[in-house]
Order: structure tokens, then sequence, then C-alpha cells
């Protein structure tokens, strides 16, 4: 929640006080001390915590009532164990502790039982005291961490940056022995990177370096032999890091311990290591802010513990997180989409002031090509109406006439017409539609039997017909009643003789509409007469 | 304590915040409905150039179109130039106007029998519509004699190109007595008497154009009459 924050707060609570390192990144910026919390330091702290209310403040745990039990438990399925974790630490631990667990691994073999190392604090004074009054600070509270949990990480970057300088590189052991202003001096063992065991010692009376350095060397060959018992083989390597001052580093002796690597180690020298800015100066004795410079760089840490208090408060910090994401998230939607729509109202503001300016233009064109109209003598729509009905209805005034003269012109001399039906059909007379109607006329003729005998007379209705269908070839030309072989089914032993008129039908259907003025011959035969016709009205 | 007025503070920060969502939302829908509303109007406006550019491109082909058929316009006859609504299609005026182009073909053609019904001008659709133009026919039966179908036929030519307005022939039907032309006939003929050879009945539509400008005149039942004569 507080990882992305590049100013932190680490409160480092100890037995014998705290100390308050201000971070920005991994540059140091403000280190107070204070040994209870009634005192002027105390109230230092305060006040610097109060300056920077927004920058979180992460509590880390040096003190002597620590307790780390590592359990194995039944292998239930991952939704339940934790349930099963909150039970133990409720039954193991006492109320007022703070606890939680971290997962080590599983077994791999057999039940597959899960392996959890349960971490407690006794919330009692003064650590509770300083707990307290850190919870009350305003800044943003970011969980307790426990310092030997969280030597961890930094103990894999020593361990990082001292590689050219080792032996054996795959040491499983590490020991980090730091020597911090508030808590003593802090002995911490990993087994792959996984704690193992961690031991205070708070030096009494004399604190000479000589006695000090001392004391360390006894502690590490105690510390060495209980480890034996836990498994330690020196096979298995062992890198040994001491951060502590510079008399006591020149007064160390471990020649008698078989490590694999040994690092020893000035607060400053640690701090150039770690990359931190003036964690430490050359002056320094005590680890306690490159233990708590280390711990700020890190985006991710160990294992994080809650008091009942602290586990509300983060979730108050939690809702205003979220609540600020969601709200940032809906103002850049809010701003993409206002954006974009400033932006396209900008552009059509101006597409609209073209598009009104073009309008304009073509209006004054249009208003001067109606000025023109309007000079012309007569509605232009008056002339293009008339002229054009003009000409549909001459080409359909004078179709059916055109068949009739032409039929006369067709017909041979022995043929006479007696009677003429026309039919326009529908072609101008349906309101509602346009005629589909086909133009037809039936000439009802009787012809005088010309010829001298039956193979004559048929000679001349062939010659007839042929001259009739030739003069009609863009019609459908139907006869009834015709003597000779063209009615051969009908007329056979009908054939009359010479001094008989015979009477017969032609009827002359036109394949397409007339009236419409685009095809076929009748139209074009139809437009002379028409024309003659206006000719002569004129 | 702490939690309290942290609790507090969160509360008025989540007020806070509502209250801005609350008002960067209306100013979000006030945008997009600005922007939409000038969309409406750009559109609009588009709408109306392409309006005024299809009527700028079809005045000025009718302009040019007119200015290729005006001296056809001046030329034609008065009587196929549109009538003002109302005269189209008035019946009385049509039977008036038939009359003096009938007498006058009857007697140069020489027919008998002559009988005339006219319906009442009906309004054409389709084709026969454009623009303020129109044409309004009336439905003409003539009935008549003819001394020969030659005469007849003529006499149809000459209806088309002289009579007022458009003749468009709908049926027409000839029948020859059958009687050839004798002494008796041609006693009639001197006579002033125009003995009937041939029976003519033919059904036009008389079509004259009609000028949509003024009001629509609604159509006039149909009427029979006799032309003179």
């Amino acid at each position: 929640m507080f990882g992305l924050n590049k100013k932190k707060f680490v409160l480092t609570i100890g037995d014998d006080g705290v100390v308050l390192s201000f971070f920005s990144g991994s540059r140091l910026k403000e280190r107070l001390f204070a040994a209870s919390p009634n005192s002027a330091e105390a109230q230092a702290i305060t006040t610097l915590c109060d300056r920077y209310a927004e920058t979180p403040l992460y509590v880390l745990v040096d003190v002597l009532d620590q307790a780390y039990v590592q359990h194995m438990l039944p292998p239930v399925s991952s939704f339940t164990i934790n349930s099963l974790i909150k039970r133990k630490l409720n039954k193991d631990f006492a109320p007022n502790d703070i606890k939680s667990a971290i997962k080590i691994g599983r077994v791999q073999k057999a039940r597959r039982d899960w392996i959890y190392m349960f971490a407690s604090v006794h919330n009692v004074p003064p650590f509770s005291e300083w707990l307290e009054m850190a919870l009350e600070f305003p800044n943003p509270f970011a969980g307790i961490y426990l310092l030997p949990l969280e030597a961890e990480l930094m103990v894999r970057d020593l361990d990082k940056a001292s590689e050219g300088q080792k032996r054996n590189k795959t040491a499983q052991w590490k020991m980090l022995i730091t020597h911090n202003r508030v808590g003593g001096m802090r002995q911490v063992i990993f087994r792959n990177y996984k704690l193992a065991l961690t031991r205070i010692n708070q030096p009494v009376g004399d604190s000479a370096a000589e006695v000090l350095a001392g004391n360390i060397e006894q502690d590490l060959l105690s510390t060495i032999e209980f480890i034996r018992r836990m498994g330690f083989d020196e096979k298995e390597g062992l890198d040994l890091f001491v951060i502590s001052s510079a008399e006591i580093k020149a007064n160390l002796d471990l020649s008698r311990i078989n490590a694999t690597g040994v690092f020893l180690l000035t607060p400053q020298e640690a701090a150039m290591r770690l990359r931190l800015t003036g964690a430490a100066e050359e002056g320094d004795r005590y680890g306690d802010v490159v233990l708590a410079g280390n711990f700020a760089t890190k985006k991710r840490h160990v294992l994080r513990l809650d008091t009942a208090y602290s586990g509300r408060l983060r979730k108050l910090y939690a809702m205003e997180h979220a609540a600020k994401a969601a709200l940032g998230v809906f103002f850049l939607f809010a701003f993409l989409i206002s954006s974009y729509l400033i932006g396209n109202y900008v552009s059509l503001s101006k597409d609209v002031r073209v598009a009104e300016q073009e309008k304009r233009q073509n209006a004054e064109k249009l208003e001067k090509l109606k000025k023109g109209e309007q000079a012309f003598p007569v509605d232009i729509n008056r002339i293009l109406g008339t002229i054009y009905l003009h000409d549909q209805l001459v080409r359909g005034a004078t179709g059916a006439l055109d068949l009739l003269t032409k039929f006369s012109a067709a017909k041979t001399g022995n043929v006479m017409v007696n009677g003429i039906e026309v039919n326009t059909g529908d072609l101008i007379s349906d309101k509602d539609k346009k005629g589909e109607g086909k133009l037809s006329v039936t000439f009802s003729a009787s012809m005088e039997n010309a010829g001298k005998n039956i193979e004559q007379t048929l000679e001349l209705t062939d010659a007839m017909v042929k001259k009739i269908n030739s003069a009609f070839a863009d019609y459908d030309v139907k006869y009834a009643n015709l003597p000779g072989k063209n009615a051969i089914n009908t007329q056979i032993g009908k054939v009359p003789d010479n001094k008989n008129i015979t009477t017969f039908s032609v009827t002359i259907v036109e394949k397409k509409h007339a009236a419409s003025g685009n095809t076929s011959n009748a139209h074009a035969t139809s437009q002379s007469p028409a024309k003659s016709q206006e000719e002569n009205r004129q | 304590m702490k939690y309290d007025a942290l609790r507090k503070k969160l509360f008025k920060k989540l007020a806070v915040s509502g209250a801005m969502v609350a008002l960067a939302l209306p100013v979000m829908v006030y945008l997009y409905l600005m922007q939409d509303f000038l969309k409406s109007d750009y559109d609009k406006v588009k709408s109306e150039i392409s309006g005024i550019e299809g009527s700028y491109k079809k005045t000025s082909e009718n302009l040019e179109k007119a200015h290729g058929v005006f001296e056809r316009y001046e030329s034609l006859p008065a009587d196929r130039l549109p009538l003002p609504s109302v005269d189209a299609m008035e019946v009385t005026s049509r039977i008036r106007e038939a009359r003096l182009p009938l007498q006058e073909l009857k007697e140069r053609y020489r027919l008998s029998n002559l009988d005339m019904s006219l319906a009442a001008p009906v309004e054409l659709a389709g084709e026969m519509r454009k623009d303020k133009i129109s044409a309004a026919s009336s439905k003409v039966t003539l009935k008549f004699s003819a001394l020969t179908d030659e005469l007849a036929l003529s006499f149809i030519d000459a209806l088309i190109a002289e009579f007022p307005g458009y003749v468009w022939i709908d049926s027409l039907s000839m029948r020859r007595s059958g009687v050839a032309i004798n002494d008796a006939m041609l006693g009639q003929i001197r006579a002033g008497t125009m003995p009937s050879v041939v029976d003519i009945m033919l059904v036009f539509d008389w079509i004259k154009l009609k000028d949509n400008s003024g009001a629509d005149q609604p159509a006039v039942s149909p009427l029979v009459t006799k032309p003179p004569g």
C-alpha cells in the first residue's frame, strides 16, 4: 500500500529506546534516538512525524521478547490453512501478544504437511508504550515488522555485495551480528535464507570495545555450538557478517571460527555495501539505522504484524487509498473523455463555421441563378413541363393513324378495308398509373379473288401477307379467315372461285409500349406525321 | 482517538470526492450534449448545403434546357399551351371550344349523323405530370357516318392535326354498309343530304395541358352533348 512512497519513517523499537530513521529512497534525511516515551527526544520524534504527516511509518521491532516457533500443520487445503493458523496462534500465544505466521514451505514427502513459522512479540512496556505512541502519530501506519525476519533481506543484499570475497559461494548458513543502539547485540542465523535462530545479548556494565569484542566472540562460539544441535555442519558453509563499531572491529578475533566468509563491517561500510546514502557516518557505532535503511528501500517485506487497532487503522488507510485510486481513475477517465469532447467540440465548431460560410456562398450563387431564372420571359418549369408533355402527347396521338396509313400502303390492290378497330388500351386513360396497354389495330378487309385458279389465288394471298408482314416487321401480325395456305387448316376446301369475295381480318399489335416514346419503328414513324401536324398548325 | 479522527477524515474525503464526481458527471454530460448538438447543427448545415447544391444543379440544368426549348415553346399554338387549372378542368368551355372545329370538319369531309359525347376532364398522372404542368383528359365519343372510308380517315387525320389540344385515339370502329354508290345516292348528294356508306365510332382522349401553379379544381361530372348541325 505504501511501497511506492519514496519517503518513509522507520521506527526501530528496542528495549533501550527507539531510533526513528527518516529515509527518502535510499538517502537518510533524519535520525533521532529516544530512550523513553516521555523524554524530550521522544517529543522531537513526535514533532518530526507531525511535520511529515503524510509519510508512512513502519515499526521495526528489535526487543528481547520475541518468540519464533516452527510448526508442522496438517495438510489441509490452502483455503482452510489460515483459519487453522489463526486457531493455533490464539491457542499458543497470549491474547495480548502481537502474532502472525509465515509459510516456510511444505514437507516434500508423505503427508506434505505445512511448515509455518509462528512469530510473536509480547506487547508489554516499554514496547507497548512506544507502539501506542507510534499509532497515534498522524502518519499513515504501515505495520509492525520483526527485525530478525526482515534481516533476511539485508543478509541477501550483503551476501550479494560480498560475493567476490567469499571462499564458498554456496554456503547454506548465514549469520548476521549487529550491534544496535536500541536492542543490543543481535544475532540472526539463517539456513538457506530462512530464519533458523535469533538471539540478543544486551551488554551490561563495562562497554569497552575490547570487552564487547570478547563478548561477541564468546557468543558466536556458543551460537555455533547451539546451531550444531540444529544440524549445522561446517561442510555446509557459514558466512558471517558482523556490523559493529570500528573499535570493536579492531579487537575482534574470529580466527577460531571456521567460516567460509567473514565480513567485519562498520555501520558506514555496511551502508556503503547496501548503497545507502548518509545512513551511517565514519564514527558511528551502531547498526540500527543501516538495518532500518535497508528495510526502507524494500518494496516487499517478509512478515507484517498488526494489533487489532493497527489492523483497523490500516483498513481505513486501505479504504482511503482505494477511494483515491478510484477517484484518480475516474478523473483520468473524465479528463480523457472531456478532452476528447472539447476537442471534438472545437473541431466541430470550426467545421460548422466553414460549412456556414460554404452554405452562404452556395446560397448567393443560387440566388444569382434564380435571378437569371426570373429574368427569363416565362417560368422555366412551365416551358419544360409543356414541352415534355407536348412531345409525349404528340407521339401517342398519331400512333394509330400511322398504322392506318401504313396498312393502306401495304395492302395489295385487290384488298378493300371494310372496318377498322383501333384500341389504344389504357395508354393514358388510367389516372393512377402509367399506361401499359398496347396499341392494336384490327382491319376487317375483303379480297376479290383475282386469280384464275386456286394456285393463283394462293399466290396473291401469299404476296399480300408477305408485303404486310414486311411492312410491320416490328409488330405482331395476326390473320383470321385468310384464304389459302396461311389458314390451311380452316380454309382448305373453302377456297372461293374467281367471282367470290373473301372477307378476312388482320390484327396488328405493337410489341412495345407506344406512348413512352422510346421504342420501335412505330415511334419513329409516328413522329413524322406529328411533326408535320405541328407544322400544319403553325 | 486517531482512528475516529481518521474515519471522520475519510468520510469527509469520500463526501468531497462524491461531490466532485457529482459535479464532474454533469459537466461531462453537458460537454457531450454540447458537441452532440453541434454535430446535429453541422449535419443540418451540411444537409442544407447539399439541398442548395441540388437546387443549383437542377435550376442550372433547367435553365439550360429552357434555353434549348424556348423557341419551340414560343412556336407552340395557343391551344397547346397550358391552361389555367380551372379552365382545363371545365367541361362546358370544352364543349363550346369543340363545336366550331367539329362543325368545320364535318362540312369539310361531308359527314353526317355526327354525335358527340364528352366526359368531364380528369387529370392524368404518372408520365403525364411534370412539375407544375399536367395533362387533363376528357373522353370524347364521336359517332358519325361518312361517304367513303378515305373521307372518314381524312377526317380523323384532320381532327388529330387541327382539333385544339391533343387527340389521342382510344378506339375506332368503322363499318361499311356494303352498298355501292348508286344513282339514288348521287341524287341524295345533289340534294345536300349525304348518304351513309361508312358508319364510324371514334373514341378519343381530348387532352389539354393544365397549369397547376394555381389551385386545383375538382373534376366536373361527365356531360353528354350534341354539337350543332
